[in-house]
């Protein structure tokens, strides 16, 4: 793969902040880490295309700020456990092996034993971070149907390949989190999920998959023109409408549809799996999943169980 | 002409330029006034043929206005280079870029068909824009554009609502049910419901004009009755996705 220009600059500011999520829609608490912005998978849907104007990749070359930041993130927090990510601006793994920029973080969250690091990536290589895994970090990969992975997020790594990678994540010691995100709505797309979710069923130990979270496809109003030049067939598909926060959406009726369709199935295969939506309104949560969340620390708090329930309450 | 206005002579200044700096004089000049996107896009093309350095050209395109990228260059040179009739058509109706990316995305025949159907009506700047994204999003989904909607529709609002069936069709069908409802409601003028349009809040707006207790009496009647008829929760039906 040709590699876009990549230029090393100073932490500036806050490079660990909270998940931006997004207007009267109910968000995790999750903690981004900005160590790399930009990516260089360049998947056809990516919210980045609408956010960040230059290709170059930029990486935050002293890590020893972003540990303070984490770390006085960590302890300021009194009521929930922590999670962090590094897949807000980039793909946590795509540049590892080159630039090995996740280790400082890994052995953090190691020693600090207090939060949770996610690594969440479509590219099926961690290997060259084995010998310092920890159950404090979790390997998370996005996951979508072959068809879409062939046609929409081209140089990412197969579906097959990422979900080896995750069963070896799981053989390694660590938990494992799936994002069926962003799910898409074209011709036939039911039969590609159910067949994607047997192969989840199949290749992982379920009951060690910490979380999973379904997001139905949404982008910022600069991205369907970029979707209608580029003939998007795929993405073009599904009836949108604009939200409260201002992004194209499916239709309410039928994001229900979707979310209650994969739901069940993955339920059918593991009863006990945590499955959460990405920035759903709280009616279409009830709807699904029978659950009330009237506000983001609601949903907080449901993680802070499933954590407690993985970790016997050491975090 | 400055004969025929009756001047026998004119003050001119002399300058010997270059067919290069000639340009960028002309250019200069005419930014004192409104150019709109068809002499600008002629602008560039000229000084693409010209052969100007990057550098100028960059410089060029800024000061009229666009950003120095490749497409933005490239769909410049297609607006200079294309029919009359659509250069007619984008400045008579002064079209943004936005909306001219849209029209040059279909071809020369469906260009005028579309150019054809929406010259035959009073329509909007921001109503062409809608329907050439409504037109794009159908091409990207089917291969086609509707011709056969562009020649029927009887004007911009008929065509807006027949493009709107197609690229959202389970939104039209929750406006139509919403406006059953609302009909078999009857609600007196100063009671209103609104529904947001596009069904995505999980509540709605029940608007009542007073001017006396009894006026809300009557009005709080009014909604009892529609609590009582299901009316209320079958609009709650729709904005809460329960429909099928």
């Amino acid at each position: 793969m040709i590699l876009p220009k990549v230029t090393f600059v100073e932490a500036r500011g806050n490079v660990v902040r909270d998940c931006p999520g997004t207007r009267n829609h109910i968000c995790c608490g999750y903690k981004t880490i900005d160590l790399v912005e930009g990516c260089i998978l360049s998947c056809s849907y990516c919210i980045l295309k609408a956010y960040i104007n230059a290709p170059d990749i930029k990486i935050t070359k002293d890590i020893d700020p972003i540990l303070s930041q984490i770390n006085e993130a960590i302890e300021a927090e009194k009521t929930h456990i922590l999670r962090f990510g590094t897949g807000e601006l980039s793909d946590s793994l795509a540049l590892d092996r080159r630039y090995d920029l996740n280790r400082p973080l890994v052995e953090f969250f190691g020693q600090k034993k207090k939060a949770l690091l996610e690594l969440k990536s479509k590219w099926a290589y961690f290997d060259h971070l084995r010998e310092c895994l920890n159950p404090y970090t979790v390997i998370s990969f996005s996951v979508a149907p072959q068809r879409i992975i062939g046609q929409e997020e081209v140089r990412t790594s197969p579906l097959y390949k990422r979900l080896k990678a995750a069963r070896r994540a799981q053989d390694a010691g660590c938990f494992v989190g799936l994002h069926l995100d962003p799910i898409i709505i074209y011709p036939g797309f039911e039969k590609d999920y159910h067949y994607l979710i047997d192969d989840i069923g199949r290749i992982l130990d379920l009951k060690r998959v910490i979380w999973v979270s379904l997001g139905l496809l949404r982008f910022p109003p600069r991205l369907m023109d970029r979707f209608i030049e580029e003939g998007r067939k795929n993405l073009l598909h599904g009836e949108f409408i604009r939200g409260e926060d201002g992004k194209y959406r499916y239709l309410k009726a039928e994001r229900i549809r979707v979310y209650e369709m994969l739901y069940r199935l993955l339920k059918s295969r593991e009863a006990d799996l945590f499955i959460y939506l990405c920035m759903e309104r709280e009616d279409v949560w009830k709807s699904v999943t029978n659950i009330t969340l009237a506000k983001n620390d609601d949903l907080a708090g449901l993680f802070d169980r499933r954590i407690n329930q993985f970790y016997g309450g050491t975090l | 002409m400055a004969r025929r206005l009756g001047f026998t002579a004119i003050p001119a200044i002399l300058v010997n330029l270059d067919e290069k700096e000639a340009l960028l004089y002309a250019i200069h000049d005419n930014l004192t006034r409104d150019l709109n996107l068809v002499e600008r896009a002629h602008t560039i093309n000229k000084i693409l043929h010209i052969g100007f350095e990057a550098g100028e050209l960059h410089d060029t395109m800024t000061l009229l206005g666009f950003q120095p990228h490749g497409k933005i260059l490239m769909h410049l040179a297609a607006i200079a280079s294309a029919e009359e009739t659509v250069k007619g058509f984008i400045v008579a109706h002064n079209l943004a870029m936005k909306s001219t990316r849209y029209l040059f995305g279909f071809d020369v025949e469906e260009r005028e068909a579309v150019i054809h159907a929406l010259s035959r009506f009073h329509v909007t700047e921001s109503m062409i824009r809608e329907t050439l994204e409504m037109l794009s999003l159908l091409k990207v989904r089917t291969g086609t554009v509707p011709l056969k909607d562009l020649a029927e529709a009887a004007d911009g609002k008929d065509l807006e609502r027949r493009l709107k069936d197609r690229t959202h069709p389970s939104l039209s069908a929750l406006h139509r049910k919403l406006q059953g409802i609302r009909h078999q409601a009857a609600l007196p003028p100063d009671v209103d419901i609104k529904v947001d349009p596009f069904f995505e809040k999980e509540y709605i707006d029940i608007r009542i004009r007073a001017k006396s207790n009894k006026d809300v009496a009557e009005a709080v009647g009014k909604l009892r009755t529609l609590i009582d008829t299901d009316l209320i929760r079958s609009i709650f039906d729709l904005t809460k996705g329960h429909i099928r």
